[in-house]
């Protein structure tokens, strides 16, 4: 099963920048999407009635996210906000399969949520190197502000790594969530549907595999810091999440937040 | 908070504006004082101007406490400092 190309989905001519630059900007409002509903699972149940604060207010950014940046989306391809994430089918989502699967206990929830917002960050970094500015400067504008407020939560990650490290239950805990989820953390930086040259067509700075190296050199450092090893697996042709394939989980998840509207009660946004 | 062990509640203090006094805000429950500090922003200091923040583990406050005589035995009111509030500086 393959994810519906974007000039499938769009009504407006593309050009092969745009075409590019929407399907990241969709894997990133369907990762945002996906990751903000998965987080607010802890809502209520977190650790701690703080931990519950904290959690809840990653997930919250993430959907603030995810929700301008499909409206971004929409703009460029002529859809809506509406359409994208509401009434696409899961096999046209685009997310990684990091973000989708349920949360196994609080250590799965802190490498996961860990993992994706540096791989988020990395992307924005790219992003933002390459010619999104000449094109768009509101755009960029935006993407700046979202970099800014995702740095808060590489903090959370790395400040609950250092916690757990301190005790051998905990660390152990960690160690096997980071070894069950490294090969959906590369996967990650795995290309979709599309065909399009995105380096060459400068939408990012580098290539994704160069900038899976710069997420596993950035991750690595952190983890050793804390005592933590680093898997030692070779992965290629991965990715199966970017090009629209997902566990029942994703399915579940969209279900429950088109539940409401499905039920054609109207809530105005 | 009850049943909170003393070395996991951390005060929070916070300062409004720079050469304001810290001031008590609350408490949060942490495992140690990196989350505190976490907690502490989260809580306290997204809905108010806030220039600084500061979070003292309960077990590292050193209390007078009750049973010390605080200003002498005899009525010396004359000497307390009423009169001088400045705003955004409890007196």
């Amino acid at each position: 099963m393959t994810a519906t190309d974007i000039d499938d989905i769009a009504t407006e001519e593309l050009t092969e920048f745009e075409r590019g630059l929407a399907a990241v900007l969709l894997e990133s409002a369907d990762d945002d999407h996906v990751m903000g509903n998965r987080l607010s699972d802890w809502t209520g149940v977190a650790p701690t009635v703080e931990e519950d604060v904290s959690i809840s207010n990653i997930a919250q950014d993430e959907l603030g996210h995810a929700e301008s940046l499909y409206e971004e989306v929409a703009d460029l391809i002529g859809s809506s906000l509406d359409e994208l994430a509401y009434q696409r089918p899961p096999s046209d989502f685009r997310n990684s399969q990091l973000v989708e699967r349920e949360f196994k206990d609080w250590a799965d929830t802190v490498v996961r949520q860990y993992f994706y917002d540096v791989a988020d960050a990395i992307r924005f970094e790219e992003l933002l190197d390459a010619a999104v500015g000449e094109y768009d400067e509101s755009l960029e504008g935006y993407l700046r502000k979202v970099e800014e407020e995702e740095e808060f939560h590489t903090e959370h990650g790395e400040v609950w790594f250092e916690t757990l490290a301190e005790e051998k239950d905990g660390k152990e805990k960690v160690q096997r969530a980071i070894d069950e989820n490294w090969v959906d953390a590369l996967a990650f930086f795995a290309p979709g549907p599309e065909s399009v040259d995105l380096a060459g067509e400068d939408v990012f700075a580098d290539a994704l595999a160069d900038q899976r190296e710069t997420f596993i050199d950035r991750v690595s450092s952190v983890l050793e810091a804390y005592g933590y090893e680093v898997p030692d697996i070779e992965v290629d042709d991965i990715g199966a999440g970017r090009a629209g394939k997902h566990t029942d989980d994703l399915s579940d998840l969209l279900a429950e937040t088109r539940e409401v509207r499905e039920q054609g009660i109207d809530v105005p946004a | 908070m009850s049943g909170t062990d003393s070395e996991n509640v951390y005060w929070v203090f916070r300062r409004q504006d720079s050469g304001a006094p810290l001031t008590e805000v609350g408490s949060v429950d942490a495992k140690n004082a990196k989350l505190a500090k976490m907690y502490a922003r989260e809580n306290y200091a997204r809905r108010k101007k806030t220039t600084n923040l500061v979070v003292i583990c309960e077990e590292d406050m050193n209390e007078i406490g009750e049973d010390a005589a605080y200003g002498g035995a005899f009525d010396k009111s004359y000497r307390e400092d009423r009169g001088y509030e400045v705003e955004g500086f409890p007196a």
